[in-house]
């Protein structure tokens, strides 16, 4: 997983987060060389907190793309911890932490 | 005179009966043949139907994708909604659906008053040539509907 946050920030300003995750996103449709059908297995949840405060949520469905990109934005009020959460098929869960500092 | 009105009563009954026969059958596989088609995709159906029907095209609502793809797989797709986004007036929730993709939903995404503004970028896939659709759930309950077309030549549902 990759993710491109800014590390220093005015109080105040719209700071755009890009989050990024390797993930093959099987819909369940696809067939592999035998003709056997790939079960689904999504990331069917990403959540980003920021102060163990839910910011953004976003629920996604079989229709985004493998390695799925979500960009998003928020405001800068507190210096603290952005936490980054995604949920997989099967109960997986992936975290990853940035420092965002607020002055 | 007489043969020829006859010929013409004749070759107008004639047309009279074929004609009513085939607008009779045409009826008949248009109201007949849905019912007995649907089965288990009639729910997914439905609900397309009930979401693109009720789709307006709000001018507040910004869907940044272009407007042909060659690749189904992989389709850039951002939008905006126009909001103050503070805590009397922000965009509660924003739906992404599709018109012909084997499943309609794409994403949804929740936003608070710290999101600063009502924006997300994501990459999706699309089967076909067809609409995406936003939904924005406003904070008062009321919500906006936006559409954009696409083209896509390569089903990006189904790759191998």
């Amino acid at each position: 997983m990759r993710v491109k946050a800014p590390k220093n920030a005015i109080k105040g300003e719209i700071v755009e987060i890009m989050t990024l995750i390797s993930h093959p996103m099987d819909t369940g449709l696809r067939k592999d060389k035998q003709g056997i059908i790939i079960p689904r297995k999504i990331v069917n949840k990403f959540v980003c907190k920021y102060n163990d405060m839910e910011v953004f949520v976003a629920d996604l469905h079989e229709a985004i793309s493998a390695n799925p990109l979500i960009q998003f934005s928020l405001v800068a009020n507190d210096s603290g911890i952005l936490k980054f959460i995604w949920f997989e098929d099967g109960g997986e869960v992936y975290s990853t932490t940035r420092k965002l500092r607020v002055s | 005179m007489r043969m020829d009105e006859q010929d013409f009563k004749v070759k107008f009954t004639r047309r009279y009966i074929i004609g009513a026969a085939g607008t009779i059958a045409l009826n008949g596989v248009v109201l007949f043949l849905p019912d007995k088609w649907a089965g288990a995709k009639s729910i997914k159906t439905s609900e397309k139907q009930l979401d693109i029907n009720a789709a307006g095209n709000s001018s507040k609502i910004k869907i940044h994708m272009p407007e042909y793809a060659y690749d189904g797989g992989r389709v850039p797709f951002s939008f905006t909604v126009e909001s103050r986004m503070n805590e009397t007036d922000y965009v509660r929730q924003v739906h992404i659906l599709s018109e012909k993709n084997p499943f309609p939903r794409i994403a949804s995404f929740q936003f608070t008053p710290n999101s600063g503004k009502a924006f997300a970028r994501t990459q999706i896939r699309l089967s076909t040539s067809q609409h995406v659709i936003a939904v924005a759930e406003m904070n008062d309950g009321s919500s906006l509907t936006a559409r954009k077309w696409i083209e896509v030549t390569i089903n990006g549902c189904k790759e191998d």
